[in-house]
């Protein structure tokens, strides 16, 4: 899976595309919300993350995302089992604009990575720290503005399958950059 | 075709490939850092291998089906199978929440139940896979019952409730007491389930009854059919039935405790019951019917869960004595757990068949039908002279007095 992340990404970068002049970088940060099915498959939560996120885009309409993030600590129990759990994500993203003429430009990516999950559970007198790995593909659609002259703003609707995954997990992301 | 084009038709390929592996079924076995019990009795975090999961992400195989927080109908459980929220570190899966480790659990345990049933050779008396949940939400006096578990007879199903107490073994993580909720299906099969076919009155049932309350029927205790005949609130059939229950609880704990080998297993979960369910604490006496009918007539309908509670009890005495019966004849406890359950059906079933509408059965009447063909040592007799009437003692233990 690593390989197939290299490969995806190197492709990107070498395409005729990527290798034309690129047109604008951005930085920034991205508040993403994931709804998280439960054990009970019928109940699912909205678990929150921060990310930060490089972009560049070239001047056709093609572009590309590396993102990092971390979500909030999931703290969860019975009796005297406790569990610890923080996921961790690094993913690219291929990403094509559309109506390159128009202020609110759609976009359509797809996109791989991984995410890492580090769990602490505790029970009676016994403790374990693992960290657990599942890689991710996944779609996504959404929206991208300019914000004055040096900022831009995103809304970025996405599904995803995890590795062994049994269904896909849905986001919602608002990003904020700095275009440089 | 432009390379660009080309490029991306790769892309999109590779994403493919990677959606149909994440579709690709699980290989056995499969391992789980799981809360669990260790040979001493005590818990702690454990790499456990389970072999019967179709995949790691949904609790449902040859040996069990687990929900999490269900519905309870009247078929079973409403809702999905249980899917564990898990990460993978190396080859083990790690749950990722509590309520996911308790789904794992669960399976686990009813999987090890299935080894232990295919021991003992009584796996086919049961349906399987049996079906089981978690954290199952209940109504009880006020608000969501606690800290309790439930076998469901006209279900055939094992409904652990929430855990509430913060420290000390889940219900639902403790082996013991899984054993125990897993045992009543025997008692059910074996027993009154076959009682209800010879005996088509036998309605509404305790079990029924129980069921039904946990369903949100309104079924209050003066449902049952009361005979009222001198000056007795109850029918004999419903002493019989609290004989019955005495009986299935007892035998519960001693299976528990033949599974884990352990004499006190509600402890960890439950430490109130230091002392009351422990299996080595001090013998006492079994009631006779008189017993029970002099109990019976102090207790009004509006309080029939009195005299359950006096069934447990009574269970307690039967289970303790059990167990030190058998660690007296030095039986193995698997061999000594076979000898009992083949006997439900042959032995327990006729005594109550022969008595259910008529005659209140002595809660000592079961011990000669489960241990007569036994050639005891001294320490067994003097146990047994501790525990059951003079009558029962003399009439069926003859060897004793040589």
């Amino acid at each position: 899976m690593n390989y197939i992340l290299i490969v995806f990404v190197s492709i990107w970068t070498w395409s005729p595309a990527a290798s034309a002049a690129v047109r604008a970088w951005s930085v920034g940060f991205a508040a993403e919300n994931r709804f998280e099915r439960q054990a009970n498959a019928d109940d699912a939560k909205v678990e929150p993350s921060g990310q930060v996120y490089a972009a560049m885009r070239t001047d056709g309409r093609l572009g590309l995302l590396l993102e990092t993030g971390a979500q909030k600590e999931e703290r969860s129990g019975s009796g005297s089992l406790r569990v610890v759990s923080q996921n961790y994500s690094l993913g690219a993203w291929g990403r094509s604009f559309f109506l390159l003429e128009h202020r609110l430009q759609p976009l359509l990516a797809v996109g791989v990575g991984s995410h890492w999950e580090r769990v602490t559970t505790r029970f009676e007198n016994s403790d374990s720290t693992r960290i657990g790995q599942r890689y991710f593909a996944g779609l996504g659609a959404g929206v991208n503005m300019p914000i004055g002259n040096y900022f831009e703003g995103e809304v970025e609707g996405r599904v995803s399958f995890l590795e062994e995954g049994v269904e896909p997990q849905y986001s919602l992301l608002l990003k904020l950059g700095l275009r440089i | 075709m432009s390379l660009q084009r080309f490029l991306q038709l790769i892309c999109t390929s590779l994403l493919l490939g990677i959606f149909c592996g994440c579709a690709k079924k699980e290989t056995q076995p499969t391992t789980f850092l799981l809360p669990w019990m260790q040979p001493n009795g005590t818990y702690e975090l454990t790499e456990v291998t389970l072999m019967t999961l179709k995949t790691p992400h949904e609790m449902s195989g040859t040996a069990a089906q687990v929900w999490v927080a269900p519905q309870l109908t009247t078929s079973g459980f409403g809702g999905p199978i249980a899917r564990p929220r898990l990460t993978k570190s190396g080859n083990v899966y790690i749950p990722i929440d509590a309520q996911s480790s308790l789904a794992v659990v669960m399976y686990a345990q009813l999987e090890r139940l299935l080894l232990f049933e295919q021991k003992l050779g009584t796996a086919q008396h049961l349906k399987w896979p049996r079906r089981a949940a978690v954290e199952l939400p209940v109504p009880g006096q006020t608000g969501s019952a606690t800290n309790n578990a439930h076998y469901f007879p006209t279900l055939d199903v094992i409904g652990i409730l929430p855990f509430s107490i913060s420290t000390g073994v889940p219900l639902s993580l403790n082996h013991g007491i899984v054993a125990h909720e897993h045992f009543h299906a025997h008692f059910q099969a074996a027993v009154l389930a076959p009682l209800q076919k010879s005996i088509p009155t036998r309605n509404p049932s305790l079990d029924w009854l129980l069921d039904h309350q946990h369903l949100g029927t309104t079924v209050m205790a003066t449902d049952f059919i009361f005979n009222s005949a001198g000056g007795m609130p109850y029918d004999i059939s419903i002493l019989n039935e609290v004989v019955l229950r005495a009986w299935n609880e007892g035998l519960a704990d001693l299976f528990a405790s033949n599974y884990t080998g352990q004499a006190d297993f509600f402890t960890p979960s439950l430490p109130e019951q230091k002392g009351k369910r422990a299996l080595t604490e001090a013998l006492s006496p079994l009631a006779s019917a008189a017993d029970l009918r002099a109990r019976a007539l102090e207790v009004p309908t509006y309080r029939f869960g009195e005299l359950l509670g006096f069934a447990y009890q009574q269970g307690t005495a039967l289970a303790k004595l059990l167990y030190r019966i058998k660690k007296h004849e030095a039986i193995d406890s698997i061999a000594f757990q076979r000898f009992i359950t083949e006997r439900l059906r042959t032995r327990v079933l006729p005594l109550a068949a022969a008595n259910y509408r008529d005659n209140i059965m002595d809660f000592d009447a079961i011990v000669p039908v489960l241990l007569e063909e036994l050639q005891l040592t001294r320490q067994s007799c003097d146990a047994l002279e501790a525990v059951v009437t003079k009558n029962v003692y003399v009439k069926n233990f003859a060897g004793c007095s040589l």
